[in-house]
């Protein structure tokens, strides 16, 4: 199986109140461009641990992760780690021009010699207050998006695009990427509607925390997808994201438990609704529809991978076992409140244990499915 | 009701008599039907806002049988025929798969006759289609359209009429190879100005055989359309009528969106 790591590039910098958005005037350039700094050495010491692929993602207005634009991380790190696979996993598609998203994508792809794979993504609540996105139409403008984003790779005479979202007269993207017909493309499947069309597009799929039972479930609409589309996915194709940090003793390992109530813990009640709205929207809640704030609440995740590495090795098992996936991706760490020393130590600890178990298992799981 | 306020008319033209429907004002639009022949719809409607349509039933399609025209070049020549008959010197034309394939045509011998051409799934490039026929309704549905729900609600030609008009396809359009080479050839000297238009979802005519005109029509451009089949005006007919009338309004400066994005002084 493949192991995969997310590198959320935390500010490691003093900071008064941890709100969305956290207020810029306590961004220190000092500390922020160390904390780059610190990103980088993590994705060295993952290197180093044999983790198949370092990943990033699009987040903005947050001091857990300083990558609203992952793309130029990824270049640089490219150059940094000449040999090492990078995924960048995702990109938030709706706050974005699709079309310059595939050109920045073609680039960076020739820029690291074919090395990258992409993630499109819907992007968290919040995000949607970033740039005043329309979260009413998100689905049905992601999946337009997709559909352009992939036409804008792979269509090789210059087109314009009229569509329900997007209009676009005159594309015909310089550099091409170097993968053909375009790199790896993942899509999250966090619904079935999602999962299905993932398998429709035939893209990866992605999983963020979600029990293994509703991963389970967003597997069969993404194998159903698939086939509907005339293919059949591997484990491979399936990736799992979950927080995971582990110590040679429980104490150490609880190091890396991040503290998610704290991301919007300061905000006001009015931004929380303000959220929950946007995230109702997504669902497919209807505008205008008032929201019931007893309905409301964190989602539910499946607790994260903490422990020793024995224990961690056993619960990724067992979860891969229930949910059909072939690819895990770690977010180790994932907040500031883990130091940094503690997570190039737990990286270490991974590649000395877990990743070559995991690695191991490659050729039973394969049997296995 | 779609297309009510078009007037049928009637006028000789080339040896047939032809049947014509006009609506609007403007600059003169000829419309071009595909096989299944002509059919009123909201983009057309919509079009004649801007542009006097003149949706003309070639010869066969009508009561008067034609077992004559042997080629798209005489289609074509039948076309500027009635051009003649209405006093019609230039004309913007637009054509529909078949009808698309004429227009091409008309355009190649007749240029000086033609200000602007605006292909709809057209149908002189065929690879890798395949012929509507033989096809289940339900199959020939998903061809055409994405949205069979849309007005006009789509629905497959009657029998009979079919059994009129489809020698003349098999004459004229079939018969000819799915590539023709020298078409390309004369395609390459062509400077009209050109909109060639597929559906995504094409399931009549792959759309990758538009970029075959974008490549050889040098003043062309290549549009597709999001959430379409090959009958993109009944699909999406207002994104159909916006296009169609921004180019045929401005010409390729329609590449440049020419609304106000001011929000407030």
């Amino acid at each position: 199986m493949r192991v995969e790591i997310f590198v959320p590039v935390s500010y490691y910098g003093p900071i008064e109140t941890r709100t969305w958005p956290t207020p810029s005037r306590q961004y220190d350039p000092q500390h922020g461009m160390r904390s780059m700094e610190c990103g980088f050495e993590q994705c060295e010491a993952a290197f180093r641990a044999g983790f198949d692929s370092i990943n990033f993602a699009e987040h903005h207005y947050s001091i857990n992760q300083l990558s609203p634009s992952p793309i130029f991380y990824a270049g640089i790190l490219g150059q940094r780690l000449p040999d090492a696979h990078i995924g960048v996993l995702g990109s938030d598609l709706p706050l974005h021009n699709p079309v310059q998203l595939a050109e920045e994508y073609a680039m960076l792809d020739n820029l690291l010699g074919g090395r990258v794979n992409i993630g499109l993504l819907r992007g968290t609540p919040n995000e949607y207050l970033t740039y005043g996105t329309n979260p009413w139409e998100s689905k049905e403008a992601f999946k337009e998006a997709v559909r352009l984003f992939i036409r804008a790779l792979t269509e090789p005479e210059p087109f314009g695009w009229e569509g329900r979202y997007y209009r676009y007269r005159n594309v015909s993207i310089w550099p091409q990427p170097v993968q053909r017909p375009h790199p790896r493309i993942l899509l999250s499947g966090n619904s079935p509607d999602s999962a299905r069309f993932a398998g429709e597009m035939h893209c990866d799929i992605g999983f963020s925390f979600q029990p293994p039972e509703t991963c389970a479930a967003n597997v069969e609409h993404y194998r159903a997808g698939a086939r509907d589309a005339g293919w059949e996915p591997t484990a491979d194709n399936i990736l799992y994201r979950q927080f995971c940090f582990i110590g040679d003793t429980d104490e150490k390992a609880e190091r890396g438990r991040a503290d998610l109530n704290a991301l919007f813990g300061g905000a006001s009640m009015d931004y929380i609704m303000t959220m929950g709205m946007v995230g109702a929207a997504m669902a497919g809640a209807p505008k205008g529809v008032p929201l019931d704030p007893s309905k409301m609440g964190p989602p539910h995740f499946d607790p994260p991978w903490i422990g020793t590495p024995e224990k961690v090795l056993g619960d990724i098992r067992k979860f891969r076992d229930a949910a059909g996936i072939g690819r895990v991706e770690f977010i180790v760490g994932g907040t500031p409140s883990c130091p940094h020393e503690a997570v190039i130590e737990s990286i270490a600890l991974m590649g000395e244990t877990i990743i070559p178990a995991l690695h191991a298992d490659r050729f039973e799981l394969v049997v296995a499915r | 009701m779609i297309g009510e306020h078009f007037v049928e008319r009637h006028v000789e033209a080339d040896g047939f008599a032809l049947r014509y429907w006009e609506g609007g004002v403007g600059d003169p639009l000829v419309v071009l039907h595909g096989a299944g022949g002509p059919v009123a719809t909201i983009a057309q409607d919509l079009l004649a806002a801007q542009n006097g349509v003149l949706r003309v039933e070639l010869p066969g399609w009508g009561e008067q049988p034609n077992d004559r025209s042997a080629s798209l070049t005489e289609l074509a020549s039948t076309v500027v025929a009635f051009m003649d008959a209405i006093g019609v010197e230039r004309a913007h034309i637009l054509g529909t798969s078949l009808g698309g394939a004429v227009a091409l045509h008309l355009a190649l011998d007749h240029p000086e006759r033609v200000i602007s051409l605006v292909l709809e799934s057209p149908a002189a490039f065929r690879v890798g289609s395949r012929p509507p026929v033989g096809l289940s309704p339900e199959e020939m549905q998903r061809a055409f359209r994405r949205h069979p729900e849309r007005e006009p609600v789509w629905s497959p030609p009657e029998p009979e009429a079919m059994a009129r008009f489809w020698p003349i396809v098999e004459r004229v359009l079939v018969a000819t190879p799915d590539f023709d080479e020298s078409l390309v050839q004369r395609m390459s000297s062509c400077d009209v100005r050109t909109l060639v238009m597929f559906g995504e979802y094409d399931g009549v005519i792959p759309l990758e055989n538009g970029r075959t005109y974008r490549r050889n029509l040098a003043n062309s451009s290549f549009q597709i359309v999001h959430d379409a089949a090959h009958d993109i005006q009944g699909d999406r007919p207002e994104a159909f009528a916006d296009t169609v009338g921004d180019f045929l309004r401005r010409g390729m400066a329609f590449l440049v969106p020419d609304r106000d994005t001011l929000i407030n002084p």
